[in-house]
């Protein structure tokens, strides 16, 4: 007779336990005793046996098939009928170098899956998104700025109109369509800027045109960075990118809580930003492309930069701070983007 | 084992075994498999992590099982999921229709709840009976949406009240074998307990002030001059700021060790089994903010190790007198449920931590 398994058995549903042991005999079924009478309580074929998971320091519970649990008194002793696949995990769970190896892996894979991977599928995947989708979320993101930021413009018509027939002077000479670049005028408490909609509709504010009187080069010159994220599709870039940033996280790190989802929060940031930066040089890069196809000279772009620093406050000096600004701002140094379209006028 | 005592009541303690070590080697591991599986492992790293946990709990010779399968967990987590990025997507490219699901998701909150605590009891089992939940939509709104609205109101005087009806709501909903709890706590007491932590707050700020003008006076009086001026104010901000985490932290746990207490203590299930609850005060404070320090330096490794740590010092704090009604009960939950409403209840951080 083989060795006996010492432990307690609970019949199926019930509370009341009693000492138990098992004899396994050649087949691998079991055969169950009542602990303290010796009685034969059942017997059961293999097929008819379950195991609990193997767990580090815990006993495996055996469970018949009416769902009569019984368990081993010594928590480490593990049935030699469990499959290899079911004690696998066990196995990894004991071993040290794998922990220590997931300590470098794990940061490692997440970094290569938000920096690389997510952005790669969202740059493919944007391509599919309908241009209807594209429209709504225009149209919607309009709707809301128009309610919280912008007020109509206050320019004159005339100026108004002066700049939308030098716009659509621009987009057919460069053989793009009029019709969807629609550019929008608002007067707004930001200062001088432009945003490019999802649906090609690109935003001027007052003090822009009025920074840019006399400037219709550089003023081309903005608004072609603007419609290069039009172009790439920059917006729903983004959007599909934070929608799987954070699927990612949730399934990945649901259980987990305190510091480290604090830690990987500001990680998932600071990342996200160095996106919008690369998207930012995509825009520049597509600006200076169109100025060269325009024959307008690069140095407008620079030019464009310099007004739009000085309006917002910033001058040349400040350099310095935006070499340290540069990792967690949004936007490339913008003395970084002055010198690009140099060195693109330099080139020309 | 049980049956030569069958009919008196024993007093035995909770007993853990789970040690750091071993239980920082299996969570690890498991999240490695999740994260080069992009989270589909998760669902059998959730199991695995509660089964050690639960497994090494054990009340007389008895350990508590888990007993959810990772292929019920996977189900309910994609469903959840995939809600989840057609929420954050829709919502992106949309606001209004943001606002709207948000509002469906806010209505959904309660039954989320519902859902959650109900599949989490209803895998734990312990001796082979499982608990259940039978907390209502109706209820968990009442309790967990409109008290707390109504405190508001009345500028949280009644909060004390508001989360003694809370936790009565919640454990009282707990059934065992069929059996629900029934737990006896009082209002009177979740007012002296709000008070206790208003006036440890006082005294605490009391304190503060006295140990910066001390630090103050004592690096004045070294000597006058400009940079005397700066030290005395850099010091001063740095016994204000230590202050102001030790002070927040410190009455946070002595709050929840308080709770936990009367709840525990006042805990019991009719003939079969009442719980008894002494956690230290003290105790309980240095094991929440070592905790909390050790899982800043470690930049949130030492997780599983301050799991272990806060296990066993609770289970050493714990108590259960076990009545001879215990060796009668008999399962009444079925194993077939849907993990959706607890996994939803994750993702979206609509769950409740009970104490």
């Amino acid at each position: 007779m083989q060795a006996r398994i010492n432990g307690m058995y609970m019949k199926a549903g019930q509370a009341d336990a009693c000492p138990a042991f098992v004899v396994l005999d050649a087949d691998k079924g079991a055969w169950l005793y009542h602990g303290d009478t010796k009685e034969m309580i059942c017997h059961a074929e293999s097929a008819a046996l379950t195991y609990s998971s193997v767990i580090p320091g815990l006993p495996v519970d055996l469970i018949f098939a009416d769902g009569g649990v019984f368990t081993p008194s010594d928590p480490h002793f593990r049935w030699p009928t469990l499959s290899h696949s079911s004690r696998l995990p066990e196995r990894l769970e004991r071993y040290w170098p794998i922990s220590l190896m997931a300590i470098v892996i794990i940061p490692m894979f997440f970094w290569v899956m938000v920096v690389h991977v997510i952005p790669a599928g969202a740059r493919l995947s944007v391509a599919y998104v309908p241009d209807s989708v594209s429209h709504e979320m225009g149209e919607q993101t309009l709707r809301v700025l128009d309610e919280v930021w912008f007020s109509p413009s206050e320019l004159s018509f005339d100026t108004r109109q002066q700049v939308t027939l030098q716009w659509r002077q621009v987009l057919l000479q460069l053989n793009m369509n009029p019709g969807f670049y629609q550019l929008d005028f608002r007067a707004a408490d930001i200062g001088a800027n432009a945003f490019a909609l999802p649906d090609g509709r690109v935003i001027v504010t007052d003090d822009l045109i009025r920074l840019m009187e006399g400037y219709d080069d550089e003023l081309t010159a903005i608004l072609l960075h603007e419609i290069g994220h039009v172009q790439h599709q920059h917006g729903m870039q983004l959007v599909a990118q934070t929608t799987a940033t954070s699927l990612l996280f949730v399934m990945m790190l649901g259980d987990l809580d305190g510091a480290a989802d604090v830690l990987l929060g500001a990680g998932l940031g600071l990342s996200q930003n160095a996106f919008s930066r690369d998207m930012e040089r995509e825009a520049d890069a597509f600006a200076l492309e169109k100025l060269h196809q325009l024959a307008i000279s690069p140095m407008a772009f620079a030019r464009a930069m310099r007004l739009l620093m000085e309006s917002h406050g910033v001058d040349d000096t400040g350099a310095e701070s935006q070499e340290i600004l540069r990792y967690i701002g949004t936007h490339p140094g913008m003395q970084e983007r002055i010198q690009m379209a140099e060195k693109a006028a330099a080139l020309n | 084992m049980t049956t030569p005592h069958a009919s008196a009541n024993r007093t035995v303690p909770v007993e853990f075994t789970g040690k750091s070590g071993e239980y920082f080697k299996l969570w690890i591991v498991n999240l490695l498999l999740t994260v080069v599986t992009l989270g589909i492992y998760g669902a059998w790293a959730k199991v695995r992590n509660t089964q050690y946990l639960y497994g090494h709990t054990s009340v007389d010779g008895h350990r508590l099982r888990y007993l959810a399968t990772p292929i019920q967990i996977l189900k309910g987590r994609i469903i959840a999921a995939v809600i989840f990025a057609a929420f954050y997507f829709l919502s992106s490219v949309s606001p209004e229709l943001g606002i709207m699901l948000l509002v469906a998701l806010l209505i959904a909150t309660p039954w989320l709840i519902a859902q959650s605590i109900r599949f989490s009891m209803r895998m734990t089992a312990y001796r082979n009976v499982r608990f259940s939940f039978t907390g209502t939509y109706l209820g968990i709104l009442i309790n967990f949406v409109l008290l707390p609205i109504l405190s508001a109101l009345t500028l949280y005087l009644i909060f004390p009240w508001v989360l003694k009806k809370m936790h009565q709501y919640t454990y009282e909903n707990i059934t065992f074998g069929g059996k629900p709890l029934k737990l006896n706590n009082s209002t009177g007491h979740y007012y002296f307990i709000f008070m206790a932590c208003f006036g440890l707050t006082m005294m605490a700020m009391v304190a503060m002030l006295v140990v910066a003008s001390i630090v103050g006076v004592g690096i004045d009086a070294i000597g006058g001059g400009e940079s005397q001026n700066l030290a005395t104010l850099f010091s001063m901000g740095l016994v204000f700021a230590v202050g102001y985490f030790l002070i927040v932290f410190g009455v946070k746990y002595f709050f929840q060790a308080q709770i936990r207490n009367h709840v525990y203590s006042n805990l019991s299930l009719d003939g079969v089994a009442s719980c008894e609850s002494g956690v230290g005060s003290i105790g309980y404070i240095w094991l929440g903010l070592s905790n909390g320090f050790l899982q800043v330096i470690t930049l949130g490794l030492a997780y599983p190790v301050t799991q272990i740590r806060t296990a066993a010092y609770l289970a050493k704090s714990t108590q259960l007198t076990i009545e001879p009604g215990m060796n009668e009960l008999v399962n009444t939950v079925s194993d077939k449920d849907s993990a959706f409403g607890e996994e939803a209840a994750d993702i979206f951080d609509a769950d409740v931590s009970l104490v």
